[in-house]
């Protein structure tokens, strides 16, 4: 008993999806190019432009397609077209599509009775997902009649109904009103502390940092980094970093920190003061003893750029 | 990131939900059931394969009862069913039977389920023959029944065989048929077109053309199945155009079976395949 429970722990503590130098091809053009990435339990969001290559890569993983070259393996195996492993898998696409003619509940029973649940057990999963993505009461409505929003949540809920160990969710932000996103967002990472492997892809940045702090950034085919997003900002440590402090008397405090080693340059406006530093740990070291020492008042300070939105210009730039 | 370790019952493989291929080809019987014939699709056809009864009706009208029976049946089949409604019928299923959840964009929930691919393509090959045999054989009932029920009740009995060798023939036609546009719908991007082409342009040429040429059809081993199965002159002249030898039915038939495994087994080795964009 306890070494096959140790089997399964070493199979669930691996990554569930890992992709090798994977590139892919629409005919001539190059939809993934060369990309070696692994997901692991919990959620990672995947970010870049339109056309950057996220769904392509969530089609690999979700076994619609087979990659032109390179290996993708999710839970150790092939995911095209094997049932083995989309039996452990959910996935939302981007697209709205759904059967319209069904209603919502019959559409979820539909794709759970499909993917090997008794009609009982479909049934009842149904209802249960249908009300946790807020569309309990919209069970016996149409889907042909769902707003575009209701399509999104549909969408979710058909992905997470079997409870997967694997959860792809394709932009599923899209469509949805600030409250929905609000329920969404709250829904993804509760899935992700839930012990779920979730890939997310979304071009808000700021959506998807209300998600996740782990990231792969995308673009034109290519990862262009990957890890959490304080990882990534460390290891772009050759750039300055920016940093604004709102104080009473910003230029006393510009001369009191121009002084130490990383500060490059600042910036004095009436109320705050803004640095560029190479060394944002020893800044922020020495700002928090200035306030301490009572020298300073210190009303707030930020990183500006210690966000997605700035970690992405930087490497799309 | 750190998360909660779930419970192994959830994240066990085995227990993670699967279907075989002939549980996939049942369940894909039963969720897609007659779905194929709802909408303006189902309207359609449905009024398409209503529409012979005009004809009856009218001699009904003209004649009075009594005047027409089983060759009246056999006619409306040899003109206009045969060679036309079944035709467009078998055209429509069996294109949409999976065409449609490729052009509706919803094929990508079918194909992340755990099922296999083989099974939700046969599965799908055979709720459109079903079900164009089912809305096929409707009409052919109630055409049976306006033509011969005017000769009287008894005719409605004597003629009952006629009516059966038309249903199988009807039905084998069927799944040949959907089976070769399950293949355009799986292989090309106007599967309709190229059917059309095939059943409006080849068919008929073919069938018109001096010689052999005929036997190179899907309706000449229909009609050849159906000449030795009832009888009936009129499938006798068409399943021997320009007086041709008749084929034996075996032979006929090792046809039709040939054209339908060997469409469902190239449908399969491309669909198995086959990444969809959506």
């Amino acid at each position: 008993m306890s070494g096959a429970a140790t089997e399964t722990d070493a199979a669930v503590a691996e990554p569930a999806v890992v992709l090798e130098r994977v590139s892919h091809w629409y005919g001539a053009v190059i939809g993934l190019n060369d990309v070696s990435l692994r997901f692991e339990r919990g959620v990672t969001g995947l970010l870049g432009p339109n056309g950057a290559g996220k769904s392509t890569l969530m089609r690999l993983m979700t076994g619609q397609m087979a990659p032109s070259q390179g290996d993708v393996r999710v839970f150790g195996q092939l995911p095209f077209a094997n049932p083995a492993v989309l039996g452990r898998l959910g996935h939302s696409p981007e697209h709205e599509q759904l059967w319209d003619h069904l209603d919502g509940a019959a559409h979820l029973f539909a794709l759970l009775h499909y993917g090997g649940f008794p009609a009982a057990d479909a049934r009842e999963r149904a209802a249960r997902s249908l009300a946790r993505v807020g569309l309990a009461s919209a069970g016996s409505k149409k889907c042909g009649a769902y707003s575009k929003g209701m399509r999104q949540r549909l969408r979710i809920a058909q992905a997470i109904a079997h409870d997967p160990e694997l959860i792809v969710l394709d932009e599923p932000l899209n469509g949805l009103d600030p409250v929905g996103r609000r329920e969404i967002i709250d829904l993804v990472r509760g899935l992700g502390t839930g012990g779920h492997t979730v890939v997310v892809s979304g071009h808000v940045l700021h959506e998807v940092e209300k998600m996740t702090r782990r990231i792969a950034l995308v673009h034109k085919g290519r990862v262009l980094a990957e890890g959490t997003i304080d990882e990534i900002r460390r290891a772009l440590d050759q750039r300055p970093h920016h940093v604004r402090v709102a104080t009473d008397d910003p230029r006393g405090l510009a001369r009191l920190l121009l002084e130490e080693p990383g500060v490059l340059s600042v910036r004095v406006a009436a109320a705050e003061a803004r640095f560029e530093v190479t060394d944002p740990g020893s800044f922020f070291d020495r700002l928090a003893r200035i306030t301490a020492d009572g020298h300073m008042v210190v009303r707030e300070y930020e990183s500006t750029d210690d966000n997605l939105q700035a970690i992405f210009d930087y490497l799309v730039a | 990131m750190t998360t909660s370790r779930p419970s192994s019952t959830t994240w066990s493989p085995e227990l993670a939900p699967r279907r075989g291929f002939f549980d996939g080809i049942a369940v894909t019987i039963r969720v897609a059931g007659l779905s194929l014939l709802r909408g303006r699709r189902g309207v359609v056809l449905a009024l398409l394969c209503a529409l012979p009864l005009i004809w009856p009706a009218l001699e009904l009208f003209h004649s009075g009862l009594g005047t027409k029976g089983g060759v009246g049946f056999v006619q409306l089949l040899t003109e206009l069913w045969f060679p036309r409604i079944n035709l467009i019928v078998a055209l429509f299923v069996g294109c949409g039977a999976l065409g449609e959840e490729i052009d509706g964009k919803t094929v990508p929930y079918l194909l992340t389920r755990p099922v296999p691919r083989s099974a939700l393509l046969i599965g799908r090959w055979l709720v459109a023959a079903v079900t164009a045999s089912v809305l096929l054989g409707a009409g052919y009932l109630a055409l049976y029944v306006a033509t011969v029920a005017p000769m009287g009740g008894d005719a409605l009995l004597v003629d009952l065989p006629i009516l059966g060798y038309a249903l199988l023939g009807m039905a084998l036609s069927m799944l040949a048929y959907c089976a070769v546009f399950m293949l355009f719908a799986v292989t090309i991007k106007w599967p309709l077109l190229v059917g059309l082409v095939l059943l409006f342009v080849w068919e008929e040429f073919a069938a018109t053309m001096p010689g052999n040429l005929a036997r190179y059809t899907l309706l000449h081993h229909v009609y050849t199945l159906l000449a030795h199965g009832s009888g009936d002159e009129a499938y006798h002249l068409l399943a021997r155009p320009e007086e041709i030898e008749l084929l034996p039915a075996a032979e006929s038939l090792q046809v039709l079976a040939g054209v339908t495994a060997g469409s469902l087994a190239l449908a399969l080795a491309k669909f198995r395949r086959k990444s969809y964009l959506v």
